[in-house]
């Protein structure tokens, strides 16, 4: 499993997507956005899954980014 | 009491409408769209499922351009004062309201200008007369889907119809149909609806509805911006929907208290409710023919009309006569111009305007008897 961050233009993106992940029985948690990541809506979708799982994501999806750590790998910007 | 006004504000609300807003006020508490904390998190459901609701209720494709505003009043002004410019026409039909007339009117003053699709003697509206008003700089055609006052249903897809063939985008008011009657965004070629959520849809007052289709919702400048808890770096209000039209912080009781009533409604059903409504319709309107000393404005039968009934007392001033009803039976109603006086023009009752009688989805055929025979002794 690979931890991943992704980061939304609303509110209201990121929690139909922290929905959808959840609803595929990823377990996914809406949370503060990292300092150093670049956010418009504050809050992010953080993630445990094998793969990015992009077709859950809204599509007022801003990036999505791989937690190594406590340091983001970029992966997609939409 | 015989509550007889559900076209000014729907009584009873729908079954743990008061429930979801206590709750939400003394056990959720949060706002949305700021923070991501359990609490927050709810209460963002909760309102994505309100938006969701509206978007199965009204055949609407897209939960993020369901605008949440205060009511249907607050939507039709985003949606005319946010479209039209000085230079611009807008078609409307000759049944309004003065949620779509008085914005229509302060805007004249700037330059737009607006012709009235003419209606009959029962307020329908003369479709076929449409196409010969658009002119070259209309940009909107907006309607009442049914009358506040004579509770006329208009031919929606009808005039969805020509504003397709003319490129035009068309807006409905539904603040007397959403809840009464089936209400199709695709189906009626929608570019926008307003609706109200404390009349037909059972929900508190503060709360309802703008759905915008997402091309026409770029066209639209937002009256309002502040702040929205997303682009929070920048000072400018962000193009993302429903954020653009969402500024500041949201009704969250009234959004609970929506949700759980629009889970009423679509446990219900709105063709079960239009049926029950219309029975009563049916009942009060056979009870008025032959009746003597009051006279019907509107159509005499069920046919493309919601429960909302106008008489006139023709021996008796009508706020009288009103005041009466309530006074010596109970029976609650609304009486005068009922804030459309272009309606009632039509309808051959300015300026004396009506007693209104509406209809809801808890009145019962005893309701309807009480009220008539109380109509009967206060008009002979």
């Amino acid at each position: 499993m690979r931890l991943y961050i992704a980061t939304f233009h609303t509110h209201l993106a990121a929690l139909r997507s922290c929905r959808s992940l959840g609803a595929k029985g990823l377990r996914a948690q809406m949370t503060p956005v990292p300092r150093k990541l670049s956010s418009s809506c504050g809050t992010c979708v953080r993630y445990e899954a094998e793969e990015p799982e992009y077709a859950c994501l809204d599509r007022d999806t801003e990036a999505v980014y791989e937690d190594l750590g406590g340091e983001y790998r970029a992966l997609r910007t939409f | 009491m015989i509550y007889l006004d559900n076209a000014a504000t729907a009584y009873p609300k729908a079954p743990g409408v008061a429930q979801s807003m206590y709750d939400y006020v003394e056990k959720v508490g949060a706002t949305i769209n700021r923070s991501s904390y359990a609490s927050a998190q709810e209460a963002g459901l909760v309102t994505l499922t309100l938006r969701e609701r509206l978007c199965r209720l009204f055949d609407h494709p897209e939960p993020t351009c369901a605008v949440l505003t205060a009511g249907a009043t607050m939507g039709l002004n985003m949606l005319i004062k946010g479209l039209l410019r000085p230079g611009d026409h807008c078609i409307v039909s000759a049944m309004e309201h003065n949620a779509v007339m008085r914005p229509l009117v302060q805007l004249e003053g700037e330059g737009v200008s607006f012709d009235r699709i003419p209606c009959d003697g029962q307020g329908r509206l003369d479709v076929a007369a449409l196409p010969g008003l658009i002119r070259s700089s209309t940009r909107l055609v907006v309607i009442a889907h049914a009358s506040n006052v004579s509770g006329t249903l208009q031919d929606a897809e009808a005039v969805g119809k020509v504003c397709r063939e003319y490129g035009l985008p068309f807006a409905l008011d539904a603040a007397q149909s959403a809840g009464h009657t089936q209400v199709d965004f695709a189906r009626f070629g929608l570019s926008a609806l307003a609706v109200p959520g404390h009349k037909g849809l059972l929900g508190p007052q503060g709360i309802g509805a703008l759905l915008l289709d997402a091309q026409f919702a770029e066209k639209l400048r937002p009256l309002i911006a502040g702040g929205t808890g997303s682009a929070s770096d920048s000072e400018e209000l962000p193009g993302w929907m429903p954020d653009r039209f969402e500024s500041g912080t949201m009704n969250l009781p009234g959004i609970y208290g929506l949700e759980a009533a629009l889970g009423f409604i679509e446990e219900k059903g709105v063709a079960a409710l239009e049926a029950h409504e219309l029975a009563l319709t049916a009942r009060f309107l056979d009870g008025l023919s032959g009746m003597r000393g009051v006279r019907l404005y509107g159509p005499p039968d069920t046919r493309m009309r919601t429960g909302v009934i106008s008489i006139g007392f023709t021996g008796l001033d009508n706020a009288e006569a009103a005041w009466r009803l309530e006074r010596d039976f109970g029976v609650l109603t609304r009486c005068g111009l009922h804030c459309a006086p272009s309606a009632h023009k039509c309808l051959g009752s300015f300026p004396e305007g009506s007693v209104r009688f509406s209809i809801g989805y808890a009145n019962t055929e005893a309701d309807i008897d009480g009220a008539l025979a109380a109509i009967e002794a206060t008009s002979s």
